[in-house]
């Protein structure tokens, strides 16, 4: 009897077990919806179904996704165990660099702070990396912001003060005062070279952290 | 009724389901539409869908087979009968099945009756 199964309510059911069934072999989902379609006109065969009787018998039937369910189990999720554990590394290290770029702007220090704070938390999060490669990081990477903050800080006030004694020496009035002109120059070479050192080495210690991690 | 006893219940039924098919088959073959109503009826299947690809199973396991049959009211209808094998199955499972259930009602109502 056609009338059962191009019934919207049976119609859509088939569309919803057909989709249901997609992952499924192609010959094994072509008889399930083969067998449920049988099912259905056997079950109104007798005579027209009423919208009740049709409602009642696909409940009975039972959800689609239980049908397919039944002939393969669902895909397995992925597993959130390593994904979670697994990616904390590489925000750390990203997080304690960011802070330290910050940390060299004066309005970015706020940032830089939080940056350096939530990328201390991740790395002792981590579950990758054992004591001492925590104690690695904090020490050489986690060290950069505060490092950073100090050297600008001290920057500031040997080139304020450089600057002051400029001014105060030329009581005279015949020089007025210039920027960092009465600043030495190899404070500034040896300064940079240390800081160039310490970013070399810290870029080292970062890259053997993330492959221990990996 | 907890949640619980329900899954050990639907595991249970799972676990014993497809040689109930089997013992409905015995010496008389049946259409999946009429099987699905008597599994049913005995509180055996929640979802009487689940059925079919157990039968589908069985029938690639060589315990059923199928064959078409006209039918009066309708079309053609697939009739399921037990194969040498599926009969075979079904005599091992029997007594099986007999000691199975002595087996766990002695531990079950060991201490009700205590």
């Amino acid at each position: 009897m056609m009338t059962s199964t191009s019934h919207p309510l049976v119609a859509d059911y088939l569309t919803r077990l057909r989709a249901a069934a997609s992952r499924l072999p192609a010959d094994e989902a072509a008889g399930l919806v083969a067998d449920i379609e049988e099912h259905i006109a056997a079950a109104t065969a007798t005579g027209l179904a009423s919208e009740a009787d049709i409602r009642n018998l696909l409940d009975r039937l039972g959800r689609p996704d239980d049908l397919v369910a039944e002939i393969a189990p669902p895909p397995a999720l992925p597993l959130p165990t390593p994904a979670s554990t697994r990616r904390v590394e590489a925000p750390a290290v990203t997080l304690l660099f960011v802070a330290e770029v910050f940390a060299l702007t004066y309005i970015g220090v706020g940032v830089g702070a939080l940056a350096w704070i939530v990328g201390l938390i991740l790395v002792a999060m981590s579950l990758r990396w054992s004591g001492a490669h925590k104690l690695r990081a904090a020490l050489v990477l986690g060290s950069g912001f505060p490092v950073m903050v100090l050297g600008v800080l001290l920057t500031s006030v040997a080139v304020f003060r450089s600057q002051g004694g400029t001014c105060s020496a030329t009581s005279a009035g015949d020089q007025t005062c210039t920027d960092g002109g009465g600043m030495p120059i190899w404070p500034g070479i040896v300064v940079g070279l240390l800081a160039i050192t310490y970013v070399t080495l810290q870029i080292i210690v970062a890259r053997r952290l993330l492959r221990a991690a990996r | 009724m907890t949640a619980d006893d329900g899954k050990a219940l639907t595991q249970l039924r799972r676990g014993a389901l497809e040689h109930c098919v089997l013992a409905l088959l015995d010496g008389d073959e049946r259409y999946g539409y009429d099987l699905v109503g008597e599994l049913a009826e005995a509180g055996l299947v929640a979802s009487e869908g689940t059925v079919y690809p157990l039968l589908s199973r069985l029938r690639k396991d060589d315990l059923v087979t199928t064959t078409w049959r006209e039918s009066e009211s309708g079309p053609p209808r697939r009739y399921y009968s037990l194969t040498p094998a599926g009969r075979q199955a079904l005599a091992e499972f029997r007594p099986a099945w007999r000691e199975f259930r002595a087996a766990v009602d002695r531990l079950v109502d060991r201490k009700a009756r205590s």
